[in-house]
């Protein structure tokens, strides 16, 4: 045997015997103590547990105007090792404190504590969260200045040779400040984007749309709260593979879904400007005016007082500090009063018990059941025809029309216009009213008197809207809605309008539509508008105490509509304790007049002259 | 004659000569193994670098997509009914009296209707495959599919069946 073989040989040898110890190694990590940590480990790094939150869904007004959005805010923090090491990193945060402090108003070493005193807190952070909400200029102040620190040394002097990785960035790679903010990391700050709620028309129908909280992330009050689920989206915990191998498991989450509301912005606009004056005007402690379509029941506009800017929500204590009231149109019932006798005079016409030329002869006082109704002047007005009883709103004579109603028939016929029931309008907080039935505990037979002319019943606005639209729409009641729209994986869907009930036929809706017309032209009412024909009813209603009608206070309100023969659209107003006078006719009607004129001219609706004019050619 | 056959025999069985055919049998295989391992390689690595890609453009797509809704705010910021009331001032608009309108009949004019935010998305079917076969069937596939062509002429070649 040659020198050279065994040299080969050895060789041979010892190839062998490094591939056996690789094959003896692979198969022996496998089994041995901790293998499954080491599998664990490297698990974990092939996979990424992650939160994904669906984009919250938009919502539109009815011609598309953005009513509640998402922008952009960052999230602030200091990745630890990137400040160096020794005396480096303590001049870094030197520069880093006094940084946050001026930009930010945030106090760095404050921070560090409270993560070190957080449970279950690592000795020194490898990432210290420092503020969110940052605004784009805001966050981008501090990164050009953390970039311009960060290449001077403690003393003030430029570092040499050095340059500030953010201006490199910007100017040499064409990127936009937003990349560039996320990518380069001045100082060791991290801006890091989240879309966050964002509301372009600040606090208009601020009470309708609500807010999204930034401490829960949810919904709270009207839309936002009630279609959270829908808006929001199901957010997922899933795991994202680091392999690119497996980018097709990579799962994905449909945003939420969008609304389109029934609103028209420039109406909520001008109605909410009725609204400011109305309360300057009146001295009223609140106001609401909601305006709605008749026929569709599509709510186009609700002003209601306090309102609050929803990007900045958190001062709605301030704006009321005393008043947790939200939407006065949904969840604050009142007595409503006079303007409530429609309903009774609907109820009459449609049994047949009067026509508007039944003679009714006012001595100024009626008692049924133990009650004394009396008028609201005290006064007795003589023979009156219903449409007299109307006109001057005669108490006495709305009560004998209720007596000769009869309970059974007048809360049968209440409860057909949906007193004591929620509309079902898709707004968070609706409240059913109060509409005391025969049988129940405190249910009294003189309230039947009483309720007749809105005394001892308590009603929303919605509701009272919904009740008066079936006099409007030849007796057809509809549901007062706000959403025309729902937009989810790039299909709109457009619930149809729904009719809640025919309380009363169509004949009787159009005697007392005529009836009220005639009631506020003979009246000269100030709600009258010059060029149209309106229908509407006043209503003053004292203010129940514990002790009985003895505040002196009143609620003052009007519901009407027009054009009359062919209603575009219903005004409800309601003043809460108006100051300059009591008398719904005198502070709401005119409130009333004000917010149609602008009405019709917002909706395009052609004076009666021109419109008849137009529909006989 | 002899010497031509004695110079054949010492050839074939040269030591040498084994030693190459073992080497020249050996290389081929490792070839082949390298060949077939380039191969696999190339086809991994392409399709990392590709998965990389759609990882990096998906999360384009999320930035992007985080950008329009931040745009999208901005605009409404700056069209806000506010905004836009604040601009009719400045440019002198007044509002509209009563006696100034004129209204016109105009036949076959549809009034304005609410917005439509999403158009209705039907699935496009594809125009047919992109790939032709000869990119993913295998050479079974191929075999098979040829097979199959062929059997109408050997059917005929057999004079037919009833």
């Amino acid at each position: 045997m040659s020198f050279n073989d065994n040299r080969y040989r050895l060789m041979a040898t010892m190839f062998v015997a490094i591939g056996l110890a690789i094959v003896i190694q692979i198969f022996r990590i496998q089994f041995i103590k901790g293998a499954d940590v080491i599998i664990g480990t490297t698990n974990a790094y092939a996979w990424r547990l992650d939160y994904l939150q669906p984009k919250r869904g938009l919502i539109y007004d009815r011609w598309g105007h953005l009513l509640a959005g998402n922008m952009t805010l960052y999230a602030v923090s200091v990745q630890m090792n990137l400040l160096g090491e020794g005396d480096k990193k303590d001049q870094n945060i030197n520069k880093l404190a006094g940084l946050v402090r001026e930009v930010l108003k945030v106090d760095y070493y404050q921070k560090l504590d409270e993560f070190k005193k957080a449970p279950n807190a690592p000795e020194e952070p490898t990432d210290l969260p420092l503020a969110d909400y940052i605004p784009f200029d805001q966050a981008k102040r501090l990164f050009d200045l953390a970039g311009i620190m960060e290449d001077t040394d403690i003393n003030g002097s430029k570092t040499k040779g050095k340059k500030s990785d953010s201006t490199d960035k910007t100017s040499q790679d064409g990127q936009s400040e937003e990349d560039t903010l996320e990518n380069a990391k001045p100082l060791g700050l991290v801006f890091k984007p989240h879309l966050v709620r964002t509301y372009p028309e600040k606090a208009l129908a601020s009470n309708v749309i609500g807010f999204v909280s930034r401490d829960d992330k949810k919904g709270h009050w009207g839309v936002e709260e009630k279609f959270e689920i829908l808006l929001a989206g199901t957010p997922k915990k899933v795991l994202i593979p680091r392999d690119p191998n497996l980018v097709e498991k990579m799962p994905t989450v449909p945003d939420g879904a969008s609304l389109v509301l029934t609103f028209d912005r420039e109406i909520q606009a001008n109605v909410e400007a009725s609204l400011d004056k109305a309360l300057k005007d009146s001295g009223a402690a609140s106001a609401t005016i909601l305006v709605m379509d008749p026929k569709t029941g599509e709510i186009l506009a609700i002003a209601t007082n306090p309102q609050v800017d929803l990007n900045e929500y958190w001062r709605f204590a301030d704006v009321a500090p005393e008043d947790p009231t939200i939407n006065r149109a949904v969840d604050q019932i009142y007595e409503p009063g006079s303007v409530f006798k429609i309903f009774t005079m609907a109820t009459a016409l449609d049994i047949g018990k009067v026509t508007p030329e039944t003679v009714f002869t006012d001595t100024g006082s009626f008692e049924y059941a133990g009650a004394t109704i009396h008028n609201w002047n005290g006064g007795a007005w003589g023979p009156q025809t219903m449409i007299g009883c109307m006109q001057h709103s005669l108490n006495v004579c709305l009560a004998w029309v209720g007596s000769q109603i009869g309970e059974e028939t007048f809360y049968k016929y209440m409860q057909g216009f949906g007193f004591g029931h929620p509309t079902g309008i898709e707004l968070a907080g609706e409240v059913p009213g109060i509409l005391r039935l025969p049988g129940d505990e405190k249910w009294h037979p003189s309230n039947l008197v009483t309720n007749s002319f809105g005394q001892g019943v308590s009603v929303t606005p919605v509701q009272f809207v919904m009740g008066a639209s079936a006099i409007a729409n030849d007796g057809k009641m509809v549901t007062p809605h706000i959403i025309r729209a729902i937009i989810q994986n790039g299909h709109q869907y457009e619930p149809p309008p729904q009719i809640a009930g025919t309380p009363i036929s169509a004949k009787t809706a159009h005697t007392l539509a005529q009836l009220l017309t005639i009631s506020l032209v003979e009246e000269s009412s100030l709600a009258l508008v010059p060029g149209y024909t309106v229908a509407g009813k006043t209503g003053t209603a004292e203010i129940p105490t514990p002790y009985g009608y003895t505040s002196g206070e009143t609620n003052a309100s009007f519901i009407g509509w027009g054009p009359s023969d062919d209603p575009k659209f219903m005004v409800f107003v309601w003043l809460e304790k108006p100051k300059s006078a009591i008398w719904g006719s005198i502070v709401a009607a005119p409130v009333f007049s004000e917010v149609a004129q602008k009405l019709v001219k917002l909706m395009n609706i052609p004076p009666d002259e021109v419109r008849l004019k137009m529909s006989k050619q | 004659m002899h010497n031509a056959q004695s110079f054949i025999q010492a050839y074939s069985q040269a030591p040498w000569r084994k030693q190459r055919l073992y080497i020249f049998t050996f290389m081929l295989i490792l070839v082949g193994v390298a060949a077939v391992a380039g191969v696999y390689l190339y086809v991994t690595a392409k399709a990392a670098s590709t998965g990389r890609d759609i990882q990096e453009l998906q999360w384009t797509i999320k930035s992007l997509e985080q950008k329009n809704a931040n745009m999208e705010a901005q605009v409404a910021y700056l069209m806000s009914a506010d905004i836009m009331k604040q601009r009719a001032q400045i440019l002198d608009a007044q509002p509209i009296q009563p006696e100034e309108v004129v209204y016109l009949a105009v036949s076959g004019l549809n009034p304005r209707q609410p917005v439509k935010v999403a158009v209705d998305i039907k699935p496009t079917p594809l125009p047919g495959p992109i790939l032709t076969p000869e990119y993913s069937q295998s050479l079974l596939d191929w075999l098979a599919v040829k097979l199959k062509e062929l059997q109408p002429l050997y059917s005929l070649a057999g004079g037919g069946q009833p």
